[in-house]
């Protein structure tokens, strides 16, 4: 049972969307500069869930491992922005943020500091932005990167966590041409989300004016 | 960073050389970065880092160094 006042009206879910769309594609376009290659972007999916279930919908998608770069925000609202994909990318996306330009054994030396470099670029693209247009600032924690599976990036394990409601939204983001897909997710628990709500609400009401 | 941030350092180097240029160069957006940028009297050059964002700060730097020894 979703308690109402996290339950999202269709307003405030749309300009949410709005919000989150125009973060992706800043963050889509910084990824284009880094890789000269186009990124593809899917609508952001937003909803209200168990941690446990968020996990499993990463899961359920990606049978391999996979590497998330990982940053916390604190602010009015607080949570964890991730970019996540799968392990067997990895390599893949060093070598097109480097242009291309080492050797393998040289891949695989800078590989942490580079997905760490890429995921706060793309991050922090969608979290400043999100702020900007909420009018109020956040603090990003610096990137940290991961290796394991849904529960694991989620904190699934966590005593008492697994069950707890967080707001979940992700977005599939793909680089065809180097065959390169993953995820930007974003999770928050509910009283971010009753924060978020009314910001939503100051937003939409600085858009469209009072008659909404 | 746990200790000081880029902007803390900044602003302690502004106090230091207040004729240094200097530049925020983040991928951190947020209009509140730029306006402390801004405040301490460093440039702002958003990440990912290229030769056209770069450029406006280099050639005020060069600028400002010339005129400085003139």
């Amino acid at each position: 049972m979703i308690p109402a006042t996290v339950t999202l009206g269709d307003l405030e879910r749309d300009a949410l969307t709005e919000i989150l769309n125009i973060g992706v594609s800043r963050a889509a376009a910084n990824l284009r500069k880094m890789i000269d290659e186009q990124v593809t972007l899917s609508v952001p999916s937003i909803e209200v869930l168990s941690r446990r279930r968020a996990a499993r919908m990463i899961s359920e998608r990606e049978i391999a491992d996979l590497i998330a770069v990982r940053q916390d925000f604190d602010g009015p609202f607080s949570g964890r922005a991730l970019l996540i994909f799968p392990e067997t990318n990895s390599l893949d996306l060093v070598r097109a943020v480097t242009g291309g330009e080492l050797s393998n054994d040289q891949v695989v030396e800078i590989e942490r500091e580079a997905l760490g470099e890429t995921g706060n670029v793309i991050l922090n693209s969608c979290l400043a932005t999100m702020a900007n247009m909420l009018k109020r600032s956040l603090t990003m924690t610096i990137p940290e990167v991961l290796r394991g599976n849904g529960d694991m990036l989620f904190e699934v394990g966590e005593e008492g966590a697994a069950e707890g409601l967080v707001l979940f939204l992700y977005i599939d983001f793909a680089v065809r041409k180097r065959d390169i897909r993953g995820y930007i997710a974003m999770i928050m628990g509910i009283p971010s989300l009753e924060v978020l709500k009314e910001l939503l609400d100051e937003f939409i009401e600085r858009v469209v004016g009072q008659d909404a | 960073m746990t200790e000081k941030d880029g902007l803390e350092l900044a602003s302690e180097l502004r106090a230091l050389r207040p004729e240094m240029p200097l530049a925020i160069i983040t991928a951190n957006i947020q209009d509140e970065i730029v306006a402390r940028a801004r405040a301490i009297g460093a440039g702002f050059v958003a990440k990912p880092l290229t030769p056209d964002g770069l450029e406006p700060f280099l050639s005020g730097a060069a600028l400002r160094l010339r005129s400085s020894k003139a």
